[in-house]
């Protein structure tokens, strides 16, 4: 094992003592924060955060009352709600920049959490992956406790602002991106990346949309209207493809037919 | 060894990884190379030309015991053959089928299985019902009968032999170069003309860097020989094949002598055909009835069952006895209610056909489908026929028949490029033969897609409109004509 470290150690010093020309990620450091937060996960904003997801929000909601409870409970002067928005420019359309960053971390830290062991195990061979509809469902259930809340959740993320330019929508196909990366679904490279993306994202919006609304027990109504609206998208990019596929196919026999009429000789 | 100047290699080697479902079915084997080295050797302008035949299956010994030593019961690749095609083959080549074992029929009786809407195809001996074994080994024979005549000079059949590798014989890649095929016996043959007869999977496609394009189904064919119930029948019926088209994909009857008949059943998704696949022998015969006569909520009722009973397999092993004896006897039962409340015992003759009673052991089969149609045809020095160049849905039976349209059009292109004093291996020989086939071709796969395509739903608006105009066809004696002309070969 120390022999593996020093050799590690080794060829890393060699490599960077020489210089690279091109940037190699293994010039950088591995980032210790999860893009958009600016704090790590053992920082006191992490705690206060995840102890008022988890305790507070499904009873007083997103607001800075969970929030101040939260503070109190981890042990924090009351101060530290201006320091947990530092990185929120205040608007007087929305909420306290506290409460942004708490709608912020729940977005960020569900997301991460949704892929973190897969990311971990590295990526194998697509039959080891789990399909797209367990991941949408995975991340669905993580809000179940939540499902009280999820109508002023929604108001925070859809209120047009800077906030929701910069944070809900990114962070929405974030999460698509993430889902379709993370699961045994095909990979595209060119504009079918982006309707893919964008249905994916239209079946999780209208499930939390549907969550909202839902009584059932654990909302198994969510789960099943999830799974639904999911399959009719992916159908209906199957229709499109073969659609596109039959379209090109006939092009491309009527061209070939043309060009053997011309070479009859 | 390096061939003498003027070679034509022949290639035709069964293609790998084709059989992952089932290994019985071995398509891309088809006699297009066969028929070829035939048209080259009988033809008094090209016989002159050396001729290599390469297949990688035992021919001489599995085609000398079927033209010896016919098996009693009849083989589950059949084909539908055209009066066109057994013309190029009896007429122009001098090939005798052995004609005790084909059947020539005199219509097709097409009906919807949604809608019920039918139309009855009809023209004396329209096509005909042969083996490809019968095929093939006729024409080994009659390849067997020149290599030993003294007039023939250089023709090679080479069997049970891989193609290991093709490679030009230019260093510089000049692409008018030779091509050098390398034999897995060690043989190495340098060729003017090569030609590919080696399936959808086809190395001489691969080497030719010709593109083919197209789309698996997600169907399954699923194929077996069938015995009859002539019993409680007139003495004389109709001798006609039937086809029907379920939701799941159209299922075909086609008569062969005596009380024997041929299954095409396609299925979509790979689920549903391993179902008939493992079906009880008992009960197959019965589901085939019942897929004819029966609605389609009978037959999603039978596959609901059935699936169930293969689900709870595992936990009790009588069920599946119990399930098929019930099955069997609701099936019946539905039949004679069907029947019972015709008009006329005898239109049970005119739009249903003979009843299954049993189904040849061992006989099941299943393949997947797919349609492809590669852009050119010919290269520099290398031509495709037969599944190399295109494969087909069975549904319009015409897999065969293009392939066998491809050689004629070929051994024409070369003949006229020999008397007009041509390389053969040139393009400007080989072009006429793809620019001659490939609109022949095109029309046949089109004509397969759309219909694949259009019965493949039961999604009202399609059915109202795919009856409507199955019903004005069969008003309409010249579409009905037309498509006739289509079937039976393009004869005009």
């Amino acid at each position: 094992m120390s022999i593996r470290l020093l050799k590690n150690s080794v060829s890393r010093r060699a490599l960077l003592s020489t210089r690279l020309y091109h940037p190699n990620p293994i010039e950088y450091a591995n980032s210790t924060v999860v893009a958009p937060l600016t704090y790590t996960m053992d920082s006191p904003q992490s705690r206060i955060l995840t102890h008022c997801l988890q305790n507070e929000v499904p009873h007083w909601g997103f607001t800075e009352r969970a929030l101040l409870k939260s503070i109190q409970a981890v042990g924090y002067d009351s101060s530290m709600m201006s320091v947990l928005g530092a990185s929120n420019s205040p608007s007087i359309f929305h909420s306290s920049p506290a409460v942004m960053e708490l709608v912020k971390f729940n977005l960020v830290k569900k997301r991460h959490a949704l892929t973190e062991s897969l990311a971990a195990a590295g990526l194998g061979s697509p039959a080891a992956l789990p399909s797209l509809e367990h991941l949408l469902v995975k991340r669905l259930q993580m809000d179940v406790p939540l499902s009280k809340q999820l109508g002023d959740l929604f108001t925070q993320l859809a209120l047009p602002s800077q906030f929701m330019v910069n944070v809900a929508v990114p962070e929405l196909f974030r999460l698509s991106d993430d889902m379709i990366y993370f699961s045994n679904e095909k990979d595209h490279f060119d504009t079918a990346w982006y309707s893919k993306r964008l249905g994916v994202s239209l079946a999780y919006t209208t499930s939390k949309l549907f969550m909202a609304q839902d009584n059932s027990l654990n909302c198994q109504d969510t789960i099943e209207f999830a799974r639904d609206k999911l399959h009719r998208i992916m159908t209906l990019g199957e229709y499109y493809n073969n659609v596109e596929e039959y379209a090109w196919y006939s092009i491309m026999t009527t061209v070939n037919r043309a060009k053997a009429g011309f070479s009859r000789h | 060894m390096v061939q003498a100047g003027g070679a034509v290699c022949h290639a035709a080697w069964g293609s790998e990884g084709e059989d992952e479902d089932d290994g019985r079915v071995d398509r891309g084997r088809g006699p297009a190379g066969l028929t070829l080295a035939t048209a080259i050797k009988q033809n008094p302008v090209l016989a002159h030309y050396d001729t290599t035949l390469v297949d990688g299956a035992p021919l001489s010994e599995t085609l000398t015991r079927f033209r010896r030593d016919p098996p009693i019961e009849y083989t589950n690749r059949v084909v539908s053959v055209t009066p066109q095609t057994l013309q190029f083959l009896e007429g122009t080549l001098g090939v005798q089928l052995d004609h005790a074992r084909m059947q020539p029929y005199d219509g097709v009786y097409v009906s919807d299985g949604v809608s019920n809407v039918a139309l009855d195809l009809a023209r004396e001996e329209m096509l005909y019902m042969v083996e490809i074994l019968n095929v093939q080994s006729s024409l080994w024979a009659k390849l067997a009968e020149t290599e030993s005549s003294a007039g023939a000079n250089g023709l090679h059949l080479v069997d049970q032999c891989k193609v290991e590798s093709i490679e030009s014989s230019s260093p510089d890649g000049d692409p008018t170069a030779w091509p050098l095929v390398k034999l897995s016996n060690g043989d190495s043959y340098k060729t003017r003309l090569l030609v590919g007869a080696d399936g959808f999977n086809s190395p001489v496609r691969r080497f030719a860097k010709l593109n083919s394009r197209g789309w698996a189904y997600d169907t399954f064919g699923l194929v077996a020989t069938l015995k009859l119930d002539t019993a409680h029948r007139g003495p004389v019926h109709k001798l006609r094949g039937w086809q029907r088209f379920l939701k799941t994909g159209p299922i075909a009857h086609l008569p062969l002598p005596g009380d024997n008949a041929t299954l095409v059943w396609s299925t979509s998704g790979g689920e549903l055909s391993q179902l008939l696949m493992d079906m009880d022998p008992e009960l197959f015969p019965h589901m085939i009835n019942a897929a004819f006569v029966l609605d389609q909520a009978d037959m999603d009722y039978y596959f609901d069952q059935l699936a169930q009973a293969k689900a709870q397999q595992q936990e009790q092993s009588t069920r599946r006895g119990n399930t098929t004896a019930m099955l069997i006897e609701d099936i019946r039962a539905r039949i004679n209610d069907k029947w019972d409340n015709l008009r006329d015992e005898s239109e049970i003759d005119e739009n249903f056909p003979p009843q299954v009673r049993a189904v040849v052991p061992n006989t099941r089969a299943r393949f997947p489908l797919k349609l492809s149609h590669a852009d050119k045809y010919v290269t520099d020095r290398v031509a495709l026929v037969g599944d190399a160049a295109h494969t087909t849905h069975p549904l319009a039976g015409q897999g065969l028949n293009m392939g066998q349209h491809d050689v004629e059009q070929l051994s024409r292109a070369l003949e006229r490029a020999t008397l007009r004093g041509l390389d053969i291996g040139s393009l400007l020989a080989l072009e006429p033969f793809w620019a001659h086939s490939y609109p022949f071709n095109d029309e046949r796969l089109n004509l397969a897609d759309r219909v694949h395509k259009i019965y493949h739903t039961d999604a009202l608006p399609v059915v109202a409109m795919r009856s409507a105009g199955l019903s004005l066809i069969s008003h309409l004696d010249p579409v009905k004509n037309m498509i006739l002309g289509t079937l039976t070969g393009g004869a005009k």
